[in-house]
């Protein structure tokens, strides 16, 4: 009987190549749009590079020096933050006037000017803002007791999907930007690992952003599930070897169940979010068999124009392809994000390599086939440095580290889709279409019918949060539903070609 | 029955004319003639367009079993009021005997504070902490629910065969129930696998004439003394506080419990009011068998006997459902339970809960039942699988009679048709009640 396998190049094992003899699963949980020092730059862990025991700032627009502050609230303080590619680049290069030398470091001093320009300066020093600890318990507390890195950078100076891109594949393919149609690309992790018979899944709470990668929709029965499928295989001793979750980006009543967004994306509240990461911390460790067979990383897909004072280091480009306009090499990586590895086999460590996204696919794959040091996922990915330098135990810890995130918030507050949920509508309507027309969600849901992925922001910012996630979920459905049936085709994302080929 | 089927035609095109776009809508999908070269598709992209359109659309279900399907308009919508927001549903269907419902339902889905107390433990290695308790907390997806609605049902033929566990088919006679509904509660989740909560209602049950005319009406047989409550049109309102528990509270394998204790209070004549315990335990089985490949790498037809989990070192053949539920009337001297409050064994319950399904609907009744079910389901290909199941169950006068000895049973087989974790209808025939074979379709979830 033919094997039915997936289209993609699979990279030699070599002889030799063996996994990692005590972990068999790699979690990791990706949430949105804040810096390192916003997070954890007051959680006065010794050997953190954080802010709390030095004097960082910015200048506003009179000239007055604005330092960071511990007293950021879960939410209300920022109303997303700039942080596509032309603010990231005004936030590190500021004040150079025109394109930077991307072989300078950058000095970090163009965020509120940033900001400034989205609130106007009364609210701009609220970029500056930070948690104190207390008011972020959760990530404090696994950033305590387990290893967190003090290096660990997004993939380039833009916003959330390319980032993401670098995490599924090792590369956006020379994106910057954030249009729905770019995102088939391939290989990515999932079928890299798949090539070695290792199963990987996204597990997702309503849209997620790998929806159209149309080579892995082709098998979403194996290569996605809803985070409930999480829960419910992580009691079962059931998971995949490897596991990448996706928060909720939007709030909706699902079920007649209100839930909240917790991808903690600005201004969303931040409480919801720690929830979420205690949750899978706390689904992970209730089942021991899990505990000791996996490694969990939370990390944050970017930095949402939140403020951090480590300039990011150059990088090592994918190889593949660069962007033209605005033009950048990929050579200098994003800004610093938090980024938390927690397993039994880790004791409290400060990781101070330099880790980006990529670093993901390659400890993935370092750990459960052995080998990762090729050009599968591209260059970068390639020579990536692992974070599985945590896995500093040989024992497995027993301990229970005990903490509790915060008490919810008590009403839901309705917000305006914020841009990165705007994305998400582009993506879904894209992926709507590409159902059959009888199953098309669009039809049935007045205010999406006259849209597409094209429809103009302005447009699409019309729509209400509640219904835009409730349209997401009802698409997400009816992919699901038609299960190995869902045939779709798209162009592939590029940017403006080789490498050699800049403008 | 004219006044009935005109009834129905309103109620069927009510749907669409109610709103703008369903009309729209259904003029593009169902009307067009560009929708000519769509063959057979056609009627799909029509269907779908009437039963999925939001907010209005067109619904199946059933009002009351041996009523027939029942269609009709419903809408679902989410308005918001300042930070609060609510889910509004209703319902007004028609069925092909003349039998309706209408429903109105609002659920307002309330802060995450509740009941459970919530704590937040102080940071490790803080200065100045003190020992604390184990922190305690909800999963930040559990929310207190409250609902309120209200219903009314007109069923227009139901069937009696009397009251208890040794009637026979000779006994058979019909009857119709109007049945008005005021009725709220309460849901708060206590834990990640516990829930307590509260239903009131306000209920006005009234046996009317039976619209079948081939079979003896009830009042012809039976009087207020074999049939209690035949001849009263009291008014009831019934308080029920539940327990609900689901264990282990995330495996797949698990047990959920509810039991409630119901008290029916006659605001007419108190000789009608009765209390009520009530139990139902669920157990679902995955059943699993070793995968040691992904998808992909496994032959095509592995996967379609046992389709792939995704961690890939197990498959799925099915799962196995046990249902156990018991019921217990309480009656003060001299008090009676109405026959139309009484549980029912056979075919489907006026809850929509498949009983003894080899029988014919409502053929046994009595004050206090226990019923057992087991079921297999298995996906077979696509959205079609397969079930199979054993019931067996009985009723009685008193609660001290129920026992183990004398039980009804059946078996059956059939198909059913799921879209995701949804089962969206099922068709099964049953057998080996020693009454012929039932055939049947269900839909689990009305659309």
């Amino acid at each position: 009987m033919p094997q039915r396998r997936l289209p993609a190049k699979c990279p030699e094992l070599p002889p030799g190549s063996r996994p990692h003899p005590r972990i068999r699963h790699v979690i990791v949980l990706m949430l949105e749009n804040r810096s390192f020092d916003h997070l954890l730059g007051y959680s006065r862990i010794h050997g953190v590079d954080g802010v709390w025991d030095k004097r960082a700032s910015n200048r506003d627009r009179d000239g007055n020096e604005v330092f960071t502050s511990d007293d950021a609230t879960p939410a209300g303080d920022l109303s997303d933050p700039g942080h596509d590619f032309p603010d990231v680049r005004k936030q590190l290069y500021f004040p150079q006037p025109g394109e930077p030398d991307w072989k300078s470091d950058p000095p970090m001093q163009g965020f509120i000017e940033s900001y400034s320009e989205y609130v106007g300066a009364d609210k701009s020093h609220n970029i500056m803002k930070c948690f104190a600890p207390e008011s972020v318990p959760v990530i404090t507390a696994l950033a305590r007791n387990y290893a967190v890195c003090n290096r660990w950078f997004s993939s380039l100076p833009g916003p959330t999907m390319p980032n993401r891109l670098f995490v599924h594949a090792g590369t956006s393919k020379g994106r910057l930007d954030v249009s729905a149609e770019q995102f088939d690309i391939t290989p990515t992790i999932y079928e890299i690992l798949d090539c070695a018979n290792v199963p990987a899944t996204i597990y997702s709470d309503g849209w997620t952003a790998a929806a159209t990668f149309w080579k892995l929709m082709k098998h979403q029965d194996q290569f996605y599930g809803a985070m409930d499928d999480f829960y419910q295989d992580c009691a079962d001793n059931n998971l995949p070897a490897y596991c990448f979750l996706e928060p909720r980006y939007a709030s909706g009543m699902v079920g007649g169940i209100f839930r909240a967004q917790n991808d903690q994306h600005p201004d969303s509240d931040v409480t919801e979010g720690e929830h979420l990461i205690y949750r899978v911390y706390k689904t992970i460790r209730g089942n021991r068999k899990v505990w000791e067979s996996s490694v969990l990383l939370v990390v944050w897909d970017e930095h949402g124009g939140i403020f951090d004072h480590v300039a990011p280091p150059p990088a090592i480009p994918p190889g593949d392809e660069i962007a033209c306009d605005p033009p950048f090499a990929f050579d200098r990586l994003g800004i610093r994000v938090p980024a938390v590895v927690v397993s039994a086999y880790t004791d409290h460590a400060v990781l101070n390599r330099v880790f980006d996204h990529t670093s993901v696919a390659a400890t993935a794959r370092k750990l459960l086939t052995g080998h990762y040091q090729d050009d599968a996922l591209g260059l970068r990915a390639k020579m990536a440095n692992t974070f599985d330098v945590a896995l500093n135990r040989k024992t497995p810890r027993l301990d229970h580290v005990e903490f509790a995130p915060r008490p919810l918030p008590p009403f839901y507050v309705d917000r305006p889709l914020n841009r990165l949920q705007i994305q998400h509508l582009q993506q879904t309507l894209l992926l709507d279409s590409k159902l059959p027309e009888s199953m098309q969600t669009r039809r049935t849901m007045a205010p999406f019918r006259d849209l597409n992925s094209n429809s103009e922001p302005a447009r699409l910012r019309s729509i209400q949060a509640a219904e835009a996630e409730e349209y997401t979920r009802r698409v997400m459905t009816a992919v699901r539903e038609m299960g190995g049936r869902f045939n779709p085709t798209g162009p592939g994302g590029a940017g403006c070609g080789e490498p050699k080929k800049s403008k | 029955m004219r006044r009935a089927q005109k009834i129905q035609v309103i109620a069927l095109f009510a749907g669409a004319v109610l709103h703008a776009g369903t009309f729209r809508d259904m003029q593009q999908y169902c009307f067009s003639p560009a929708n000519k070269g769509l063959g057979i598709h056609w009627i799909e992209q029509c269907l779908q367009t009437a039963f999925t359109d939001d907010p209005y659309h067109l619904t199946v279900t059933i009002v009351a079993p041996g009523t027939g399907v029942a269609i009709g308009p419903a809408f679902e919508l989410i308005p918001r009021v300042r930070h609060y927001e609510f889910l509004f549903t209703g319902m007004a269907a028609i069925s092909t005997d003349g039998s309706s419902i209408g429903q109105a339902q609002l659920t307002l889905a309330l802060p995450s504070r509740s009941l459970s107390r919530q704590a937040v433990a102080p940071l490790p290695g803080q200065p100045g902490n003190r020992p604390s308790p184990k922190p305690r907390s909800r999963a930040a997806d559990v929310r207190a629910s409250l609902t309120l609605g209200a219903r009314r049902i007109n069923a227009r033929a139901q069937d009696f065969y009397g009251i208890g566990p040794d009637t026979s088919l000779n006994g058979q006679t019909s009857y119709g129930l109007q049945l008005t509904e005021l009725y709220w509660g309460f849901s708060n989740p206590l834990s990640s696998w516990s829930a307590a909560g509260v239903n009131v209602s306000w209920m006005a049950p009234r046996v009317t004439s039976s619209a079948n005319g081939e079979l003896t009406p009830i009042a012809e047989r039976y009087n207020g003394e074999t049939a209690p409550g035949l001849t009263i049109r009291d008014d009831f309102v019934h308080y029920e506080p539940y327990l609900m528990v689901r264990l282990p509270p995330r495996n797949s394998l698990h047990t959920v419990v509810r039991a409630g204790y119901g008290i029916y209070q006659d605001l007419g004549d108190p000789r009608y009011s009765f209390k009520r315990i009530s139990a139902t335990s669920t157990t679902t089985i995955p059943l699993w068998l070793p995968s040691h490949n992904t998808p992909t790498h496994r032959p095509p037809i592995a996967n379609l006997f046992c389709p792939s989990l995704r961690s890939a070192r197990r498959c799925s053949i099915g799962t196995l459902v046990l249902t156990a539920s018991v019921a217990a009337s309480y009656t003060g001297s001299n008090h009676v339970v109405p026959f139309y409050f009484d549980p029912t064994l056979g075919g489907e319950n006026l809850q929509d809960a498949d009983t003894l399904r080899g029988f014919r609907d409502y053929r046994f009744r009595g004050p206090d039942s226990v019923l057992f079910q087991a079921e297999y389901l298995h996906p077979v290909w696509g959205p079609i699988g397969v079930l199979s199941f054993y019931d067996v169950g009985n009723v009685a006068l008193r609660p001290g009679d129920l026992s183990l000895g004398g039980m009804r049973h059946d078996i059956g087989t059939g198909i059913y048709l799921h879209a995701g974790n949804r089962e969206l209808v099922r068709f099964y025939i049953a057998f080996g009640s020693g009454e012929g074979s039932r055939a049947s379709s269900k839909f689990p979830a009305a659309y």
